[in-house]
């Protein structure tokens, strides 16, 4: 029997490619959104001049040139579409769950956001979609499932840590026994 | 004026900007018309209906792009044309406004 000798690749040398390839990546991804945002900058120039001709035809009380700035909220389009969104997705998903990170990667895919590193992906996570989650909560349209009920029990039948559900409200065992009474009439 | 960081779109600003966009259409039809072959203008006449149609054209383009700026499903090209644009020189169906219009060009 002859002795062949394997070759182990030492794990320091693996880190330092790895992370030459993932560095290599992560400026792949910078690349294409520096072409994307230059034309999407050529773009705006030529709307802003269009819009500085308008104005003139407006009457506009002050030049363009001297209009304070302001950073719209523009990233799912119109007002509400972020909402309107996650809305579709829970009532399609009722009765089960879904997770804020499943309900992001769905934000991600349909609005066609550029997430250039796992931090972006993170704010996206922690400061959008779950502010908006946390607000419609409020507002009753959606329950998480990782909270506690009133007397301690979970919603879940485990801790499902960032899930949420359309809430629906559901017949009380009363309602029901009226809408029955009704429909078999007064007992004679 | 206060700015908002969400758009605010009216159906007063939409009305404005079509009839604007209206205008420049009007006013193009008539002024292509003028110039149609078979024209009985002079040349210098004719100089001055081309330049102005330069610059309708340009207005034309800047109003599209804000026309689409407020809402791309829009599509400007199916504005009709508005008699509006005469209405400095006198009323706008008379042809007393066209020929003012007309003076005033240098036509």
């Amino acid at each position: 029997m002859s002795y062949e000798p394997q070759w182990r690749t030492p794990p320091e040398v693996k880190w330092v490619v790895n992370e030459l390839a993932a560095v290599q990546g992560e400026l792949d991804r910078i690349e294409e959104s520096l072409g994307r945002l230059l034309e999407r900058k050529a773009h705006l120039l030529s709307v802003k001049e269009a819009l500085g001709t308008v104005a003139v035809e407006l009457h506009l009380p002050t030049t363009p040139g001297l209009l304070p700035v302001v950073r719209p909220n523009d990233r799912f389009g119109a007002r509400g579409s972020l909402r309107k969104f996650i809305r579709v997705v829970l009532q399609a998903a009722h009765p089960k769950g879904v997770s804020t990170s499943s309900i992001a990667d769905m934000v991600i895919d349909a609005f066609q956001l550029q997430i250039a590193n796992p931090l972006e992906r993170k704010r996206l996570v922690d400061n959008t979609v779950r502010n908006a989650l946390t607000r419609m909560g409020r507002q009753g349209e959606v329950e998480p499932m990782h909270s506690q009920q009133e007397d301690g029990s979970r919603m879940g039948l485990i801790a499902q840590s960032g899930v949420w559900r359309w809430k629906q409200r559901t017949t009380t065992l009363d309602e029901l026994r009226a809408c029955v009474s009704q429909c078999l009439g007064p007992e004679d | 004026m206060a700015l908002t960081m969400t758009r605010t779109r009216t159906q007063t600003t939409l009305t404005k900007l079509a009839q604007l966009v209206a205008n420049v259409h009007g006013e193009m039809t008539f002024l292509k018309q003028l110039a149609a072959p078979g024209t009985d203008l002079m040349p210098e006449q004719l100089a001055a209906v081309e330049a102005r149609l330069n610059a309708l054209e340009e207005k034309r383009q800047a109003l599209y792009l804000t026309l689409r700026q407020f809402n791309p499903e829009l599509d400007p090209v199916e504005i009709g044309t508005s008699e509006d644009w005469l209405r400095p020189y006198g009323r706008p169906t008379g042809r007393v406004a066209r020929a003012r219009y007309l003076n005033a060009m240098g036509a």
